[in-house]
């Protein structure tokens, strides 16, 4: 296992579902399994700039999940000028998985978890080592 | 919708107390005197909105030369007109810095004329009929903005229909985007299918509803908007535009008659959209 | 959702009552989706109804919230209990009714 962490941020997206379901994913990531592999980061503290957070994350793999063609997490983390490792955006996977519709944004439901862990599954998949 | 570009504006800084201001100043004169065709804008002006001075920069094709990297001209354009233009910088002209100012003023000026020139001949940006008011017909219901594109024919199903010569183009209407909400899949039917008025053309998924493309005419699809595969986000943000569906050979045009023209569409859809208030499908 | 319907609207400036498009329900077919009531769920326009019965099934509670040409509750049903009129049939109807 390389010593670069993998680092997975989700999108901040509070006005629907698809915000609740990136941090889910995230957090499956992150608190479950895999979670010695992968990290997470706040995005506003990214965003604010704080220096420590965006040179560790230029020090990373950098994992990227989308909640909908705005990609705030991606055009975020590229402008502090990080390069995004691989970048998934919500809506697509479930455009795959179309049963996996999520719920509300307070409540994901069944489905909702089940397309967190469509795109956890991308992630390991196809993200790069 | 296409517009070229015949007039010129140059926006020169107005920093005079600057090195920068100053060659503009230089560069504007030298402009004069190579062609007196070109209007020279007026920060001064700008900044006032003289209405004069606002359409001329409206209706031209715009070189701004800022004097330093505050770029006055350059964000006083990016205010007050929503088309692209272009910009020189004085001070970034680095490799210039032995030239006196009329050596730079005259680099400049040529720059400026191939600019100018440039766009003359080629196709501008296309303006974003979006932002094109007069082809759009809106009401605001509560805080739910209603905008029916003139000129189309439209569905009682929420689907509008424009002539292209013999063809016809289909996509759905802003009122059923907006009821719709977020578009993420699109499964649009294969070239050569053959649908009666009324029958499906393939369906797409929103967060809120999955529905059938119903047609609004009969005919032949001869093209499908394959792009919304990869970005179905195009129906909600530009449904009238590049969120197009299909294009369809019609086997009679004259069922076209059978649909509302945009007036009749928008008070159908004013009357549509205050029933719909507070009655959303539950997520 | 994206379509009022109901009693007393129209339909391409055609009373709503006078054209006959709602799905039909095959009572032999429709078993509820074991208490899942698919269709009912996924229509917007509150055309379904449940019934009791053994086991519990679809019933068409409001005929005339149907958008007409829709058919998206048919995809839904996975024992091919629901069924639609001809859409010809119906576009000759509309057109009969407006040329008078």
């Amino acid at each position: 296992m390389s010593d670069v962490k993998k680092i997975v941020i989700p999108c901040s997206g509070i006005g629907k579902a698809f915000g609740t379901v990136a941090r889910e994913a995230t957090y499956q990531l992150t608190e479950t399994d895999h979670q010695s592999e992968y990290k997470t980061m706040c995005l506003p503290l990214l965003v604010a700039g704080d220096q420590e957070a965006i040179d560790l994350l230029k020090k990373s793999n950098v994992y990227t999940i989308d909640g909908c063609p705005k990609k705030c997490a991606t055009l975020s983390v590229e402008r502090i000028g990080v390069n995004v490792a691989m970048e998934v955006m919500v809506p697509k996977v479930l455009a795959q998985n179309t049963e996996h519709k999520p719920g509300s944004v307070l409540d994901i439901g069944r489905n909702g978890v089940l397309l967190a862990k469509d795109i956890v599954n991308k992630i390991l998949e196809e993200g790069s080592d | 919708m296409l517009i070229i570009l015949s007039t010129k504006y140059v926006l020169p800084c107005a920093g005079y107390d600057r090195p920068g201001g100053k060659v503009s100043r230089l560069v504007v004169e030298h402009l004069q005197s190579l062609d007196d065709s070109i209007t020279i804008g007026s920060i001064g002006a700008l900044s006032s909105e003289r209405p004069g001075e606002i359409k001329d920069l409206r209706s031209s094709k715009v070189v701004c030369i800022d004097g330093c990297s505050v770029k006055c001209a350059s964000k006083l354009v990016e205010k007050h007109s929503a088309r692209d233009f272009e910009s020189i910088e004085v001070s970034v002209l680095t490799d210039m810095q032995d030239s006196t100012d009329d050596e730079k003023a005259r680099t400049i000026a040529d720059m400026v004329l191939q600019l100018l020139a440039a766009t003359s001949t080629t196709v501008p940006k296309t303006i974003d009929t979006e932002h094109s008011e007069i082809d759009y017909m809106t009401e605001m219901i509560d805080k739910f903005i209603l905008r029916i594109k003139k000129g189309l024919f439209y569905s009682d199903n929420d689907f509008w229909a424009q002539k292209e010569g013999g063809l016809v183009r289909i996509g759905i209407s802003d009122l059923l985007q907006q009821m719709v909400s977020d578009v993420f899949f699109v499964d649009l039917a294969d070239i050569g299918t053959h649908v009666e008025f009324g029958d499906e053309l393939g369906a797409f998924e929103s967060t809120k509803i999955a529905m059938e493309i119903i047609t609004p005419l009969s005919g032949t699809v001869v093209e499908k908007n394959s792009i919304l595969e990869d970005s179905p986000e195009f129906v909600n943000e530009d449904p009238y535009g590049k969120g197009w569906l299909y294009v369809i050979r019609p086997d009679d045009i004259s069922e076209l008659d059978l649909l509302k023209s945009a007036n009749e569409y928008f008070a159908y859809g004013i009357e549509k959209a205050k029933h719909e208030l507070g009655k959303k499908v539950s997520e | 959702m994206s379509n009022e319907g109901g009693i007393g609207s129209t339909f391409m400036s055609v009373s709503r009552e006078k054209i006959p498009w709602w799905p039909e329900v095959d009572t032999d077919k429709c078993d509820g989706c074991a208490g899942e009531f698919d269709c009912l769920k996924f229509c917007p326009h509150k055309v379904y109804r449940t019934v009791e019965g053994s086991p519990p099934h679809i019933e068409v509670e409001n005929k005339f919230n149907c958008v007409v040409f829709c058919r998206a509750c048919q995809k839904m049903c996975t024992k091919d209990a629901l069924s639609f009129p001809e859409k010809s049939d119906i576009l000759k109807i509309i057109k009969e009714v407006r040329s008078t």
